[in-house]
């Protein structure tokens, strides 16, 4: 069991690696991008339209496209039918406009989720610190210490607790780089019909 | 002969020694494959060199990352950074055959030019472990700054240099002594280190500052740090991390990862000269033989960017594995 308990604190110490210039909480192999922007994925100017919200009919499609509940085919076929139908002379300007809408969105959507990893990526370091704790109070007591027991099972239960979260980080990790990737996807797909034209 | 022969068999002669001349012309441009390592699928893609098309999908061990091609082309190096070793892939069987030890999480190495060792950086114990290839065994571990990543070795072999991610420095290694003979402040968290063609200089980048110092081998003063304006991407997006040179000492790709950019810079001036739009999380990439064309591989958007070296221009995104992350063309 000591073994293993290092093993874990192996762990914690990993989750205590503080890349340099990022928050010591974010809890992913991928360095954190806190905000993404048009420019990273477009090639020409994306118009600043901050009241785009107020169209409702773009709210909703924005809205829908970038749901992780919607199929990436099924919003590409979205996406395209919405390009298909704007007049050719105004393509130049609403399908990047469309595009930054889909930014901001995005954005909007996964910023509360990169501050809840970065919650749980908080309590980690604080589960790896007690844990820590524990073993050194574990290792302290002689073995015939009627109370041995009790704490190497608070100290278990916590370990169980550790690991869980730590499975569901992986997962959770995974999500942000995946709505990177279905704007990257969004906007290659407007690109090209913008080339097209 | 007799003529009349002659007039029936020459032709088919002449047509036979035209398709081998062909066949012969073209054979060069189809043989080289490339590959790329996928690190969330463990597996390595192999693609055709000139259709692009991917002839195999070989599952390897977990999480490979770094990968280096053998000095004679018949095998793969492969960090398998989660299996805490390192695999070498068979080029011909397309087989792992060998597995050579590691310390824990394997990143990134390089390879002696004569081909018998490999560096490998160990983040964990601060050091850096030299591997003999061919008897698969580590043979001595050197000292190093705190959490070693990127390596490279000097075309003479008489230089190792490996990036320290926590104290922001390159340190040159002299070979025969083991002693780390320069330790050079570079930015913040270095990544990936590349010596020139002729040895004179080494470019180093660094993934949070966002820059590359370019350092001249003998004096190791730092000749020029690279910086890279990309208005419209915020400043934590641009990271430098891979880079080729070219082999003539005109150009250099610089991958700026989540900036999806590759700047392409005068290795000479050191100005950057254009910017590349090209898959997601640009990692690491590889040239052609001929280096006419650079391939990349995008951690995010799972697939390859194909780049004309002459034009400056992306020409294709080949769809490859889950998380690509390195690229090596084996003629």
């Amino acid at each position: 069991m000591k073994g293993f308990a290092a093993a874990i604190l192996l762990l914690a110490v990993r989750a205590n690696a503080q890349v340099p210039g990022q928050s010591p909480d974010w809890p992913c192999a991928q360095r954190l991008v806190e905000t993404l922007s048009a420019g990273s994925y477009w090639t020409g100017p994306v118009p600043d339209h901050p009241d785009w919200r107020n169209d409702q009919d773009l709210f909703s499609l924005v809205s829908e496209l970038v749901d992780r509940d919607t199929p990436e085919a099924q919003g590409l076929a979205k996406l395209g039918s919405y390009a298909d139908a704007v007049p050719p002379d105004q393509r130049a300007s609403r399908l990047p406009a469309l595009f930054g809408a889909l930014v901001d969105q995005t954005n909007d959507e996964r910023t509360p989720l990169i501050q809840r990893l970065e919650q749980l990526g908080r309590r980690q370091r604080g589960m790896g610190d007690t844990i820590a704790a524990i073993s050194t109070r574990i290792d302290a007591m002689p073995p015939t210490d009627p109370h041995r027991d009790d704490v190497v099972g608070e100290r278990d239960f916590d370990v169980r607790a550790f690991q869980q979260t730590q499975h569901t980080m992986r997962y959770a990790c995974e999500v942000p780089p995946a709505m990177e990737r279905r704007l990257g996807v969004y906007a290659r797909a407007l690109q090209a019909r913008l080339a097209a034209k | 002969m007799p003529p009349a022969l002659t007039g029936i068999v020459a032709p088919s002669l002449l047509a036979a020694c035209l398709a081998l001349v062909l066949a012969g012309w073209a054979s060069p441009a189809l043989a080289f494959r490339i590959f790329v390592s996928n690190e969330k699928d463990n597996t390595i893609t192999v693609l055709d060199g000139t259709s692009l098309a991917i002839l195999q999908t070989v599952p390897v061990g977990a999480r490979p990352r770094g990968i280096v091609l053998s000095r004679d082309g018949r095998s793969l190096y492969i960090c398998t950074s989660d299996a805490d070793h390192i695999e070498v892939l068979d080029l011909a069987s397309l087989t792992v055959t060998r597995t050579l030890p590691s310390n824990p999480d394997p990143e990134y190495m390089a390879l002696s030019h004569d081909g018998r060792t490999l560096y490998v950086a160990n983040e964990d114990n601060s050091q850096v472990s030299v591997l003999d290839v061919n008897r698969g065994q580590i043979t001595s571990e050197i000292p190093v700054g705190v959490e070693p990543e990127g390596m490279a070795v000097s075309p003479d072999d008489r230089t190792a240099l490996c990036t320290s991610e926590t104290t922001s420095m390159a340190h040159f290694i002299d070979v025969a002594s083991h002693a780390v003979t320069a330790s050079v402040l570079v930015g913040t968290r270095p990544r990936f280190a590349v010596f020139t063609k002729d040895g004179a200089r080494v470019w180093v980048s660094s993934e949070v500052a966002g820059t590359v110092a370019v350092i001249d081998a003998r004096t190791h003063a730092v000749l020029h740090t690279i910086t890279f304006d990309l208005p419209e991407v915020p400043k934590n997006a641009i990271q430098a991390v891979g880079i080729n040179l070219t082999d003539d000492g005109r150009t250099a790709f610089v991958d700026l990862g989540p900036a999806n950019r590759v700047a392409v810079i005068d290795q000479a001036t050191f100005a950057v000269k254009k910017y590349l739009l090209v898959g997601q999380r640009v990692w690491h990439g590889d040239f052609s033989p001929d280096q006419k064309f650079l391939y990349t591989a995008n951690g995010i958007s799972n697939d390859m960017s194909v780049i004309d070296v002459d034009q400056l221009e992306v020409t294709q995104s080949v769809p490859v594995g889950q998380s690509p992350w390195g690229v090596v063309v084996a003629p």
